[in-house]
């Protein structure tokens, strides 16, 4: 994955356009947050370093095209958690053929409740609109203040307050089957 | 019991506090009706857990091979780390450099004129002169300061993605911060900017340092990268007069100079 970025160590390095230079220090600061998103899904270091590695490359790859570059972290975070996704659900696709072909021994009940309830989470997260699934993961996965998410989305912060309400309402309602005792397991 | 009525309340009770008239209405509904006291017992504990899975990510840490590995590749030297005579400097960087500047001195402006209430922004001394700058003893930024700020000279902020969002937004600069009108780069004194500026990158030298002496800032202060653009030059045609009516071919007494610079985006 990282194939790319490796095979060029230097790139950034005697990069010489303002650009690549500009890039790198915005990289070098958001790199933990891209981690941080990416972990938030696929809960796995290993994986989670690649998808951050991945989304780096992407953004350095089109960061000629980002106008707005203080809103460099928002349009990082965008991408590291479209990759997450990508990649969890090409795991559970796996997972799933594998179960079908009897290949894979069943997990523990609890591990694969947990487990189900990651993947519904990032789901839901997924499936939020986009203003309110930035807003929840730049204040949950990376712990901004209201403050500062404001300055990266470029709203009031009275609008980040109401979508961070809005975004944990919408999870709860969508979530709720999780904490019914009586579902069917 | 007409319970949809609760229907959204009872999530945001489970999000959130509600206000007090809202919570009451709800108090009185749960007591009667143990179905939604039910759902709202269940919403909350489902928002707890998401709560707590998110929470787990912004416990989250990268190993520090990640953290290297980025930090090496991403690790590129300030031009001004590579010497001063830089021939790239065009107005834009010094403005660039100016609005770094102001931010530092607008902050400073900000606290001056909380010490005199009534005092006009216009007589507010330039930033930078106060009489503690100029003691015995001061340092190699502060003797900077003075040099690289006036009142005079208008800067450029074009290349200030904050300045230039503020402008966009309300259509002049913001009059909450009239100090960016006041800070300016003197003519001829660029290269103190940008000494002033890399001892700022560097950390040698923090931002509050340049701050009257018992002046707490609320927040650090963030220096803004600068961004040095390189100057496109065009072709230079040296047309040799002197030797153009020996030879008769139009061509033949013109010599062109290739372009020297180095920028991608003007290259063809």
């Amino acid at each position: 994955m990282e194939a790319e970025w490796a095979a060029r160590p230097d790139a950034m390095v005697n990069a010489g356009s303002d650009a690549e230079r500009e890039f790198g220090e915005l990289a070098q600061a958001a790199s933990r947050l891209a981690f941080r998103v990416a972990w938030s899904v696929v809960r796995e270091r290993g994986d989670a370093e690649e998808i951050a590695q991945e989304a780096l490359l992407r953004a350095y790859r089109h960061f000629p095209r980002l106008r707005d570059r203080a809103r460099f972290e928002a349009w990082l975070v965008r991408v590291a958690w479209r990759l997450a996704m990508d990649h969890v659900r090409a795991a559970r696709r796996r997972e799933r053929r594998e179960i079908e072909t009897g290949r894979q021994m069943a997990l523990a009940a609890t591990s694969r409740e947990s487990r189900e309830f990651r993947f519904a989470l990032a789901e839901e997260i997924e499936r939020l609109p986009r203003k309110l699934r930035m807003v929840l993961i730049l204040a949950a996965v990376e712990g901004y203040d209201v403050a500062e998410i404001a300055r990266f989305a470029g709203v009031p912060e009275g609008t980040v307050k109401s979508r961070l309400f809005l975004a944990r309402k919408r999870l709860s309602e969508r979530l709720e089957w999780i904490a019914d005792d009586t579902r069917a397991r | 019991m007409d319970c949809r009525r609760y229907k959204s309340a009872l999530s945001d009770a489970a999000a959130g506090p509600l206000e007090a008239e809202q919570q009451r209405a709800l108090d009185e509904h749960l007591t009667n009706c143990p179905a939604c006291a039910a759902r709202l017992a269940r919403l909350k504990r489902a928002m707890i857990a998401i709560d707590r899975a998110l929470a787990e990510s912004a416990e989250a840490e990268p190993s520090d091979k990640f953290l290297t590995s980025v930090g090496a590749r991403c690790n590129v030297p300030l031009p001004i780390d590579r010497g001063l005579s830089c021939p790239h400097l065009s107005a834009r960087t010094v403005g660039a450099a100016a609005a770094v500047l102001a931010m530092v001195a607008g902050a400073w402006m900000s606290r001056a004129r909380l010490t005199g209430p009534g005092v006009s922004p216009k007589n507010v001394a330039p930033p930078f002169q106060a009489a503690h700058l100029h003691a015995p003893g001061q340092s190699p930024a502060e003797k900077l300061v003075p040099r690289v700020l006036s009142a005079r000279a208008e800067p450029s902020f074009a290349s200030a993605p904050s300045v230039r969002r503020r402008i966009a937004r309300r259509g002049t600069v913001a009059a909450s911060q009239p100090f960016f009108e006041r800070v300016k780069v003197v003519p001829g004194e660029q290269a103190a900017m940008f000494q002033l500026y890399a001892l700022l990158r560097s950390g040698k030298v923090k931002p509050q340092a340049l701050f009257p002496p018992g002046r707490d800032l609320d927040k650090p202060l963030k220096i803004a990268p600068l961004r040095i653009k390189p100057i496109s030059i065009p072709p230079i045609e040296i047309s040799r007069i002197s030797n153009a009516s020996r030879d008769p071919s139009p061509d033949a007494g013109r010599t062109t100079f290739p372009r020297t610079d180095t920028n991608k985006e003007t290259t063809p």
